[in-house]
């Protein structure tokens, strides 16, 4: 297992580039997903802990999020479906363009945004219902099931799109805490999934997982992208970053500090703060 | 060790001193173990004589109890089904009068009415606790309501007797004593303790729920009412039950209120009983060894049969939580 581990980056590493180049090729005309621009975050109206980010991302493109610990990375990301207006005394500044709309200072519905831009957090977090109930709530909820024959159709779906349909298919109404990390993570994709986001943003998916639940959750979150839809993920595991991101964006101390096609970020850094991240000299 | 420490003491060479010294060091250890066997021994009896304390307890009123039925004769029948109380005499077969069925009905009447009356606003509070105003409700509500935990029953009564008593001959006409007052009483007892519990339930839901359901564009409302009470549920029984529990056992504050007539109820403004009142009552009247007395053990012993279910439900509940969540 260990062997196939480490081969595993070197064997597909060629397909890999060549997919990124691809996919750099793509992004050319690819459609814009969400945009951000000068976005910053206040806590407690002094304390600024992300200043002025702006990055575009694409549909279809894998965009990876690295820095240290306390870099902003996942403070950046819960702005983007406005998670952060959850926590007391948190301010927003700047804007975020998704599909025209500025969702940071229009008014706008919250919850219907929260729909579309998905999220999947640091720790599997599922509900304590069964593994259907668990993709079935938000379609319910938002009445997107229009009987039981069509909700059931809409959960196999979101389930074989987070590849957790086989392992599960046949104990539905078991209760979601019983799957394994792993699957638990998978459930949590699926039910985002389910409302048929066209952005998903993953905080550190993986952090909490072993390393083949973590290949399994890489390998979903290709997929998803190459469904069309625009995947943003936050890890700060360099390894991960290199193997599922078409796009990698560097945070340093609540600033963005580069931005770039995966591939040239990790051979070619430009910021010497990025160079010695990715030398290992902080982390 | 003093054999230890000898040998030791005249041996000069360095070579050989340092495995006597090393095996005297290890046989100074010896003095921490035999005080670890002291505090084990004395925590041990410490616990061996609370457990005893118990079993004794419930073995001296299970004796008791059960001697109405056995020395005394009265059939199981006549007493859990009987609805006449009134020990001292006999009915026309010549059998004592000592049925307990209306103090069982107005035990458990009490009990599931303050029940009734305390599950709204325990949930209603702890939510408010813990998830609209946690800052205010950590910092005043919370302390608050703990406070409350502590006042004496007896307040709780008087309290009654002056308001709701009155209040309720007013609206109902009758006395004012009877089930609802005892029951209305016995929720303001018991309020603090569930909602108190309630809030540890509902606080000690991972974060990471709510963000999930947040994250899937669900409302605070939907949030709250969907995950976040259904994940605290085994919590919320537990409070609940526990409750039940002090409610069910609660003497004095019932008894002030309720009217004491052992009868069954006909309605909730009419004097009834509850087991606990009856053996307030009735308990220093009687001599040791009496028919009356025994029956008023086995009053006693049903109380204490139905406090053991209901901490064992609450057991059972956590076992169960504890599976779901594991």
């Amino acid at each position: 297992m260990e062997q196939t581990k480490v081969n595993a980056p070197d064997a597909p590493s060629a397909p890999v580039s060549s997919h990124t180049q691809v996919a750099a090729a793509r992004a050319v005309s690819k459609e814009v997903a969400i945009r951000s621009n000068g976005t910053g975050v206040f806590y407690n109206t002094d304390q600024q802990a992300l200043h002025d980010v702006s990055l575009t991302f694409h549909k279809g493109e894998v965009a990876a999020l690295i820095g240290p610990s306390g870099c902003g990375k996942s403070t950046f990301l819960r702005c983007l479906n406005l998670m952060n207006l959850e926590i007391p005394h948190c301010r927003i500044v700047g804007s975020i363009d998704y599909h025209g709309v500025d969702i940071v200072n229009e008014k706008i519905n919250l919850f219907d945004v929260r729909t579309s831009i998905g999220m999947v957090f640091q720790q599997p977090n599922p509900f304590r219902k069964s593994i259907y109930d668990n993709v079935a709530l938000a379609l319910t909820r938002h009445g997107m099931a229009a009987n039981s024959t069509n909700l059931d159709d809409q959960v196999e779906e979101a389930l074989r799109a987070a590849v957790l349909w086989d392992e599960v298919k046949d104990d539905l109404k078991k209760s979601a805490w019983a799957l394994s990390g792993g699957q638990q993570q998978r459930l949590c994709i699926a039910r985002t999934l389910a409302l048929h986001p066209d952005v998903l943003l993953m905080d550190e998916p993986c952090s909490a997982l072993d390393p083949i639940a973590t290949r399994a959750i890489e390998d979903t979150a290709r997929r998803i992208a190459d469904t069309g839809i625009c995947v943003i993920i936050v890890t700060h595991n360099m390894q991960q970053a290199a193997r599922v991101s078409d796009t990698t964006s560097f945070f340093y101390l609540g600033e963005m500090v580069e931005t770039g096609p995966t591939e040239r970020i990790f051979t070619a850094p430009e910021d010497e703060r990025l160079q010695a991240y990715i030398s290992g000299q902080f982390g | 060790m003093a054999e230890a420490v000898q040998p030791a003491a005249p041996a000069p060479q360095p070579a050989p001193q340092a495995p006597q010294a090393a095996r005297a060091r290890a046989k100074r250890m010896m003095p921490k173990k035999r005080v670890e066997l002291l505090g084990g021994g004395i925590s041990g009896a410490c616990a061996g004589l609370a457990t005893l304390l118990v079993v004794t307890l419930i073995f001296m009123v299970a004796q008791h109890g059960l001697a109405t039925f056995t020395t005394d004769g009265i059939s199981l029948a006549s007493f859990f089904g009987g609805t006449t109380w009134n020990p001292h005499s006999t009915d026309d077969a010549g059998a004592p009068l000592v049925g307990a069925l209306p103090m069982i009905i107005g035990s458990f009447g009490v009990t599931i009415m303050s029940t009734l009356f305390v599950f709204p606003f325990a949930i209603g509070a702890a939510i408010f606790v813990v998830e609209i105003q946690p800052t205010f409700g950590r910092k005043v509500l919370q302390p608050v309501i703990e406070l409350l935990v502590g006042i004496p029953s007896v307040v709780f009564g008087l309290l009654g007797l002056s308001i709701i008593v009155p209040f309720i001959r007013g609206i109902a006409g009758g006395t004012g004593y009877g089930l609802l007052a005892g029951s209305i009483v016995l929720a303001v007892m018991v309020l603090p303790t569930v909602t108190s519990l309630s809030i540890d339930a509902i606080a000690a839901v991972p974060k990471s729920y709510r963000e999930g359901s947040l994250g899937l564009g669900c409302s605070r409302w939907q949030t709250i009412w969907k995950v976040v009470l259904r994940s605290a549920l085994p919590g919320i029984m537990t409070a609940l039950i526990l409750g039940m529990t002090r409610a069910f056992g609660e003497a004095l504050a019932v008894q002030m209120v309720i009217g004491n007539a052992a009868v069954i109820p006909t309605s909730l403004v009419t004097p009834a009983a509850t087991l606990t009142s009856v053996l307030t009552m009735g308990m220093g009247n009687e001599a040791m060894g009496t028919m009356y007395n025994d029956v008023l053990w086995s009053l006693a012993l049903v109380l204490l049969a139905m406090s053991l279910a209901f901490i064992l439900i609450v057991h059972l509940i956590g076992r169960k939580g504890a599976k779901i969540n594991g």
